[in-house]
């Protein structure tokens, strides 16, 4: 039995947005609050330290930027993804998508292979230091968000597209939301790049 | 014959994306070349922010935001702020106080 979810795609006239997009903003209101926790345990815990590591000596700085830039560019790619929808071409679509998963793919590979496993193997980690701690705690929970918006993307792609068929409006709603997901975690590596790396 | 203007729209929408991803690609290049030259953190904090502001604006449309999600996002910033700097007084509030056990 279908049942009818009222404002996925239609405008409410009270919000004057529909819910799918409002549902969105009220997560990433979470998500800036778990964010906001994490980083001001960083500035408490860096500002009380009697000694730091000097961060950029300890990280991958020429990695942390090619992450940065790689994630700003899967940014644009699903945004690419959500217009070629709007312009009714899925094939554009599919291209699109599958180059925002792969980029994102790039980043945990980068981050995993070029970072994260050497450090455990120098013998880094969460119990080295406060900064280590930290570092593997806000980059993990960001990985995750991450790996998180690759299944969705990949749902898209896979089981969710026959939506595409069936009701257009609404797979390009969720595409737009999916988009607004994976901005938010790129900003948030925007901020992380400099805190973790170069402070 | 009234969709041909809403699909170039759509189209001039899609290249302005790419402009903004090139802009903000080249300011994480400037960031990386103030650290080389060993500039000031701050330096490379400002234009995260900067980073930031425009990726929320343009990528995630806030520019054009309904009132509903402006009232939001100012709710969560306020919330934000707290969760940042209460803490932060607090802890400093007790620096060099002795822990009674």
């Amino acid at each position: 039995m279908d049942i009818e979810i009222p404002y996925s795609v239609e405008i409410r006239e009270d919000t004057g947005v529909n819910n799918a997009r409002f549902a969105m903003w009220l997560f990433l209101a979470s998500e800036v609050m778990l964010f906001g926790a994490l980083f001001s345990s960083y500035i408490i815990l860096r500002a009380s330290a009697a000694s730091w590591p000097v961060q950029s000596e300890e990280m991958n700085v020429p990695v942390g930027t090619i992450n940065t830039a790689i994630l700003i560019f899967s940014s644009v790619t699903i945004l690419q993804a959500w217009e070629s929808l709007k312009l009714k071409n899925f094939g554009r679509f599919r291209l699109y998508l599958s180059a925002t998963m792969l980029l994102a793919i790039i980043f945990i590979s980068l981050k995993v292979g070029i970072e994260w496993i050497p450090d455990i193997k120098e013998g880094r980690f969460f119990s080295t230091n406060n900064f280590f701690a930290l570092y593997f705690t806000m980059t993990g929970i960001h990985l995750l968000h991450l790996l998180a918006g690759v299944v969705v993307n990949a749902y898209h792609l896979g089981v969710g597209k026959k939506m595409w068929a069936s009701d257009p409006e609404r797979f390009i709603s969720r595409i737009e939301v999916t988009g607004l997901y994976w901005h938010f975690v790129d900003l948030v590596w925007i901020f992380i790049f400099p805190t973790l790396y170069l402070m | 014959m009234t969709d041909v203007p809403k699909q170039e729209a759509k189209k001039k929408q899609g290249r302005v994306y790419w402009i903004i991803g090139g802009g903000l690609i080249l300011l994480t290049a400037v960031t990386f070349l103030n650290f080389a030259l060993g500039t000031a953190v701050s330096v490379a904090l400002l234009i995260a922010g900067l980073q930031a502001l425009l990726a929320a604006s343009v990528f995630m449309h806030l520019i054009s935001e309904k009132k509903v999600i402006y009232i939001l996002i100012a709710f969560t910033i306020l919330m934000l702020l707290a969760i940042m700097f209460l803490p932060i007084s607090a802890a400093f509030t007790n620096v060099g106080v002795d822990h009674v056990p």
